[in-house]
């Protein structure tokens, strides 16, 4: 009976799950075969002059790049269609507003199969576990603002817990762990919004299956100035 | 009944010798929105004199949540004279509202001082007690009678057998003037001349108080501007108690009916529709109808959906007479635009919505003038990213047109006949600051640079009606339009375009916000590209309310619901006239003739506080270093073209980089340094024109768009940073790159409210009144339940709260609402231990409050002012601190000595050469830092003048002494043999370090003192002892332990012999050459300023601001040197001295030796 209801429970997980919000620097895809792929953007904009979204791949082309109007999406997804054509690889794509806007969109925000969130400061609006790489074997400081974190490693045992660690610097409460790439690592937040200290970043998801560790070149790309080169439609 | 009768009784039976107080006693509600019990015993201020004639004590409860009614509670109320210890009055006061206020009588009291004990008691159980001290002074009456010259601004331009309207204010010295009926205008010649007057603010909160600023209206003849030649006044302000007043020989009558208000002021009658309103109607002149109005004229808006809004749709508009007077009375009309063919029932933020934007209209009408003066507010009530307008516009109906007229540049007009008006529309655009164009549908006729701004139609019968716009070029977009059946001036042209030509993100551009100043439709969202051009500028996407990209984000995300837009129009009716009288009222009205009552007068009556009069006789460099700074800095804004309907004028936060260049950073919305204060307070204080239309213009960017005055609940946008919403009354901040965006607060550091006080006292502008009373102070005293009012009062200890205690004493002096008494004992508790400087809060608490613990807190401040005790050395503006001290210092010595340093704390010499920067357009931050000198100046001058100082480089106390390492030299020279004392004073051996050695050594070269001094103000005498000469005190001071001031004796002759020195103060000694093979000098400071002023002229000879090493050529007369730095350099070993009196040449240095050798 109880090995029934664990099956049923995660058969039907999904359509209990919490949807998940998160404020992020960068929106990284992996197209790993030549496909159509959709960009879906779920959720009611609170912003009136709405928001920005820039997609682009490593080597600085632009996939898209306009103001998304505010409206409410919730039900009619605005989508943007990336074509099949012939290029494959890593993209990263940035959207500018207000954090309310991050509060809105429902994410995953695509429909490829990997899709992970790089930053060096979140804010999250979801209760779950979320999971994360790191992209180099280094020590890791993460700091909780105003709150508490824990990383578990992948056996699930605690690394690192700012309740533990006790240090803090300003507003946050500081732990540190040695972050191996391709490991994916959790959390559990008792905090709106972390940091990852000293310039580093992570990638995160609340899916583990869609972390990936982008190419580092896409990073390199001053993706503020490709607006400037795309005349702004009004 | 029965419950009312025990009341009665309860109150009477605890009265004690309440008669002699004659108290009145009342209640105000109090919006209960603290968690806790919360008490106030409030004094109106803490020293009352017989000019005040009456007191105020109020009381404030916030029963908290653990009370269930105020009704509850009951407040006991004690007054102990400390002089005889009896108790004058006691009594029990049930509650019934959260605000007690209790008024009394002075007139009675002993002078002395009063204890007040406030007890909120629930039954017998004393809650919460609070206490304060009062005192009640005797002062001498003041003169009362007087005759004051007015300055004018600019000229009167008016026919010589014509007048023109003027609205100025005049200040009083408390107890001078306590019925405004004794106060007259003459003219030149001595003749009264009929003037109108108005109460602006009086001393004190009762009717029986002194007025403290009167305003007067009266018609000027032709006059000639007069603030620089002094003497020869046109009009005089005269008063006294057997002053009357002549009625003027026009008056204006005003008929009142259910649905009008029928004007007649002598020239024109007109009707005021009370109903359907469409500005006037009717209008008759020499008996005819000269001008006939309709429903479908007057104002109106179109939205970029082509719905018409007109004022005249609204059923529920609201017209009302809210000054009345013989020479001017104003109407005031409050409504929305509602659309065509609508009832007006909804509102919304977006389309659809029939009502869209709300309008404050005023009508000034004037006696026996052919025009009256429309002051029109649009208040914005729509979402920025949702609607966007295609004209907002004022038309006026006409028919039978001959001529049409548009004023344009070098005087000129530029006449449209019959035909060309029949063949369509014929209109000016003023499409940039320096272009316009008179088009008709097909072709441009006509382009040049500035319209004149007005145009008028002549009609057949020879009538003129004109429309007159102030500032047109320089707000640019505006139209005027004739119609076959009408004229329209155009707030937003009907007829706009783009302007491809101009690149609007271009960095010298960018900052212009030419989204809101071209186009077909306003459109007031900031494009995203701002953003981006922001990031590229300023190489990276920062987000956050510290970067200048993260503000220009904010621009974005701003909406221009809540913000408002004046114009500022005068309508003409002419019959009998050619136009050149419609161009001779135009001029006049374009230039809009001010005057000021003599400054020396203002200043004396400190209505405005502690100010001096514009003195560029005496005090030459302070003035002439503001002057470049103000004059500097809106010279460089239109030298960058900073025009524009929605941004002329502003003052910037950081800096200039020069070649048209701004830092984007914080650009708009800088009242958070008391910027808008500044060009009121020069104007004040000198009648300059270029102050006054400055401030104007100014003051109505600030009033308008940086102020709050509409909200819509349902409305959820929220500010990008901080994430407000919208609370009437609250200034913005400059987050938000733009004059309408960003973050806001009611009371805070930021808020500039102060500026707008000053413009009401001078101007009597009812808008500007308005804001601040209806708006700010209703919502601070009576919306306090808004969701929005915590985020928007940042009452904090330190800068927030103390601006806001300057800020709201003067509130309190402008309208006496008890409840701001509150507010102000909250934030003077805070402000007396933590004294950070910003605003005005210590000289409006001196001045006006009379705090005695703030008082003593200066004093031992200025005494010892590294301990920075209660923060009071937290500040921009050190000289404020100095001058402060200065004023109210009784002791003639300290008073010198205050005033001196508050000169040299100004860092004037640091500022001059700024200054010379900004004239010349070079680049110059941060502008911030401006106000915080500029302000504070006129105290400066005023603590000098006050002090008797025409020249602060000749003063002779308290700077450092030069301290040398291995021994410091002062050399003395005695010329007749006698007793002299050498003082030490200064700081000695901080942190316990001990006493520093001292050896005095005579003329004959033997050691008659040799000791260690411990402790500051030793003094050590050397006695008489048959010699002359000079004698060397060596000190072995010792660097950042002992800290001395000179000179050190009182012998004639005193000078230091250094070859390198440190310094506690900014310091400023003279030298000579001490021979004659010496030419030039070399002093290096280290990393900071230093100047080399001519002993001759006093003009700068040599400066640098960075530690510059400077060389200079040393004339025989000698040099100052001013040293704002810790230590100095030099080439060569100088002798300094105090002054030019104290210097000689002393043989001595000749036997003596530095210890410690420096390198050039």
């Amino acid at each position: 009976m109880k090995k029934i209801l664990i099956v049923f429970l995660f058969l039907f997980s999904s359509c209990f799950a919490e949807d998940f919000h998160l404020f992020t620097r960068g929106i990284y895809f992996y197209e790993k075969n030549d496909v159509e792929w959709h960009i879906n953007f779920k959720g009611k904009i609170p912003s009136f002059c709405g928001f920005y979204f820039i997609l682009f791949n490593v080597n600085g082309n632009c996939l898209y790049c306009d103001a998304i109007f505010s409206s409410d999406y919730s039900e009619k997804p605005f989508t943007i269609t990336i074509p099949k054509d012939n290029i494959t690889g890593c993209y990263k794509s940035v959207i500018v507003g207000e954090e309310a806007v991050f509060d809105s969109l429902k994410l995953p925000l695509s429909d490829l199969d990997y899709e992970t969130y790089g930053s060096d400061y979140f804010a999250v609006h979801y209760k779950g576990r979320i999971y994360f790489q790191t992209p180099t074997d280094d020590t890791y400081v993460l700091g909780a603002y105003k709150g508490h974190l824990k990383v578990f490693n992948e056996k699930g045992e605690v690394i690192a817990d700012t309740k533990i660690t006790k240090k803090q610097e300003k507003y946050d409460n500081l732990t540190e762990f040695a972050g191996k790439r391709e490991i994916t690592y959790s959390l559990e937040l008792e905090c709106r919004y972390f940091k990852v200290k000293n310039g580093k970043k992570i990638f995160v998801s609340n899916d583990p299956k869609k972390i990936f560790i982008p190419d580092e070149n896409i990073d390199k790309i001053e993706w503020w100035k490709i607006p400037l080169l795309t005349k702004e439609k009004r | 009944m029965k419950k009312f009768i025990i009341i009665c009784l309860f109150f009477n039976l605890l009265v004690l010798n309440a008669a002699s107080l004659n108290p009145r006693i009342y209640y105000l509600d109090w919006e209960q929105i603290s968690n806790e019990l919360k008490f106030n015993v409030a004094l109106e201020k803490e020293e009352f004199s017989n000019l005040d004639r009456e007191g105020r004590i109020v009381f404030g409860i916030e029963k908290g949540k653990t009370i269930n009614s105020l009704e509850e509670l009951s407040v006991n109320c004690r007054i102990l004279s400390l002089r005889t210890s009896e108790v004058i009055f006691e009594k029990e006061i049930p509650l019934q509202k959260g605000i007690i206020v209790m008024d009394f009588n002075l007139e009675n009291l002993e002078p002395g001082s009063y204890q007040v004990t406030g007890e909120i008691k629930k039954a017998q159980n004393v809650l919460k007690k609070d206490e304060k001290i009062f005192r009640y002074v005797k002062k001498p009456m003041p003169a009362n009678k007087g005759k004051i010259p007015l300055f004018f601004s600019t000229d009167v331009k008016i026919n010589s057998k014509d007048t023109f309207p003027v609205s100025f204010g005049i200040p009083f010295p408390e107890g001078t003037l306590w019925n405004e009926n004794n106060v007259r205008i003459l003219d030149k010649d001595g003749k009264p001349v009929a003037c109108q007057k108005t109460i602006r603010s009086r001393w004190g909160h009762s009717n029986n108080s002194s007025i403290r600023w009167l305003g007067i209206d009266f018609q000027a003849q032709n006059t000639v501007s007069n603030w620089q030649n002094k003497k020869q006044p046109s009009y005089f302000v005269e008063f006294g108690p057997s002053i009357s007043s002549p009625p003027s020989s026009q008056k204006i009558n005003i008929e009142e009916t259910e649905q009008t208000y029928n004007v007649d002021n002598g020239e024109i009658k007109f009707v005021i529709k009370k109903k359907s309103w469409n500005f006037i109607d009717s209008v008759i002149s020499n008996r005819k109808e000269i001008f006939k109005n309709t429903d479908n004229d007057g104002f109106y808006l179109i939205d970029h959906q082509g719905n018409i809004y007109r004022a005249s749709n609204d059923k529920d508009v609201k017209v009302e007479i809210e000054e009345r007077g013989d020479l001017k009375t104003v109407f005031r009309i409050e409504g929305w635009y509602v659309k065509d063919n609508t009832e007006g029932n909804t509102i919304n933020y977006r389309l659809p919505t029939d009502k869209l934007c709300k309008f404050i209209s005023r009508i000034e009408v004037f006696a026996g003038k052919p025009y009256v003066r429309v002051l029109h507010t649009i208040i914005f009530t729509f979402d920025s990213n949702s609607v966007r307008l295609k004209d907002i516009g004022f038309s006026l109906p006409s028919t039978e047109i001959k001529n049409a007229y548009f004023g344009i540049e070098n005087d000129q007009f530029f006449k449209v006949d019959k035909n060309a008006i029949d063949n369509g529309p014929v209109y000016l655009v003023q499409h940039l600051a320096d272009k316009f164009s008179i088009e008709d549908a097909k072709k441009t006729i006509k382009e040049g640079k500035h319209s004149e701004g007005w145009f008028a139609i002549e009609k057949q019968n020879g009538d003129i009606i004109g429309i007159n716009h102030r500032e047109t070029w320089q707000r640019f977009p505006k139209e005027m339009e004739i119609i076959k059946d009408g004229i329209k001036f155009h707030i937003w042209p009907a007829h706009g375009k783009t302007h491809p030509d101009i690149d609007e993100i271009d960095s010298k551009e960018i900052y212009k916000l030419w989204f809101a100043h071209q186009g077909k439709e306003l459109n007031l969202a900031m494009p995203w590209k701002y953003y981006f051009k922001a990031a590229e500028l300023y190489n990276g996407p920062a987000t956050d309310v510290y970067s200048a990209p993260g503000l220009v984000l904010a621009g974005v995300h701003s909406s221009i619901l809540g913000a408002s837009i004046t114009s500022d129009m005068l309508v003409t009716f002419l019959t009998g006239e050619n136009i050149e009288k419609q161009k001779e009222i135009s001029n006049c009205f374009q230039s809009l003739p001010h005057c000021i009552p003599d400054p020396e007068w203002t200043s004396n009556t400190l209505a405005l506080g502690y100010i001096s009069p514009y003195s560029p006789e005496k005090f030459k460099i302070i003035e002439d270093c503001i002057e470049k700074l103000v004059k500097g800095y809106f010279e460089l804004q239109d030298y960058t073209g900073q025009y524009g309907m929605w941004i002329y004028r502003s003052w910037h936060h950081t800096s200039y980089r020069g070649d048209k260049v701004f830092d984007l950073y914080r650009f708009f919305n800088t009242t958070h340094h008391y910027d808008a204060f500044m060009p009121w307070l020069l104007y004040v204080r000198s009648g300059d024109p270029f102050y006054l239309q400055q401030g104007r213009a100014n003051i109505r960017l600030i009033s308008d768009l940086g102020i709050i005055h509409y909200d819509d609940p349902s409305y959820s946008h929220r500010e990008l940073h901080f994430h407000q919403k919208r609370i009437i009354g609250s200034t913005r901040h400059t987050n938000g790159f733009c004059p309408w965006g960003g973050d806001h607060a009611l009371m805070a550091h930021l808020t500039c409210y102060n500026a707008l006080m000053l413009v009401y006292y001078l101007t009597g502008d009812l808008r500007i009144k308005e804001i601040l009373i209806d708006e700010w102070q209703k919502t601070i005293v009576s919306d306090r339940k808004n969701p929005e009012f915590p985020g928007a009062t940042r009452l904090e200890p330190g800068r927030d709260n103390n601006n806001t205690l300057g800020e709201l004493i003067d509130l309190y002096q402008m309208t006496y609402h008890p409840a701001l008494l509150i507010y102000i004992d909250d934030c003077l508790k805070k402000f007396l231990t933590d004294m950070y400087h910003w605003g005005q809060p210590l000289h409006n608490v001196l001045l006006y409050y009379k705090s005695e613990k703030a008082l003593n807190q200066l004093f031992e401040g200025v005494i010892d002012w590294k301990s920075n005790k209660a923060g009071l050395w937290t500040t921009h503006s050190p000289h404020e601190n100095y001058a402060l001290a200065s004023i109210f210092e009784n002791d003639k010595d300290k008073k010198i000595e205050y005033a001196v340093k508050a000169f040299f704390n100004s860092d004037i010499y640091s500022w001059n050469s700024k200054a010379d920067k900004l004239k010349n357009k070079e680049s110059f931050g941060a502008f911030c830092a401006v106000p915080d000198f500029v302000l504070y100046i006129p105290r400066v001058i005023y603590a000098l003048a006050q002090a008797d100082i025409q020249d602060p480089t000749g003063w002779n106390y308290s700077q450092a002494l030069p301290g040398c390492p291995g021994g410091t030299y002062c050399i003395v020279k005695e010329e007749k043999d006698r007793n002299f004392d050498i003082i030490i004073r200064g700081e000695i051996g901080k942190k316990d370090a001990g006493g520093f050695p001292l050896k005095v050594i005579d003329p004959e070269k033997k050691i008659i003192i040799d000791t260690t001094i411990e402790k500051a103000y030793t003094k050590l005498t050397v006695q008489q002892d048959g010699k002359t000469g000079e004698y060397v005190i060596v000190l072995g001071l010792r660097d950042g332990k002992d800290d001395l001031y000179m000179p050190l004796t009182d012998l004639e002759k005193e000078v230091y012999y250094v070859n390198y020195w440190w310094q506690s103060t900014e310091t400023r000694f003279f030298t000579k050459p001490v021979s004659q093979n010496m030419k030039t000098i070399g002093i290096q400071p280290h990393v900071y300023s230093a100047y080399i002023l001519s002993n001759k002229t006093k003009e700068l000879i040599a400066s640098t601001e960075k530690g510059e090493k400077l060389e200079v050529e040393i004339p025989p007369e000698g040099v100052w040197i001013i040293g704002k730095t810790r230590y100095m350099h030099l080439k060569q070993p100088l002798i300094l001295s105090i002054d030019e009196k104290h210097w000689f040449l002393p043989e001595s240095i000749n036997d003596l030796q530095f210890k410690t050798k420096w390198n050039w």
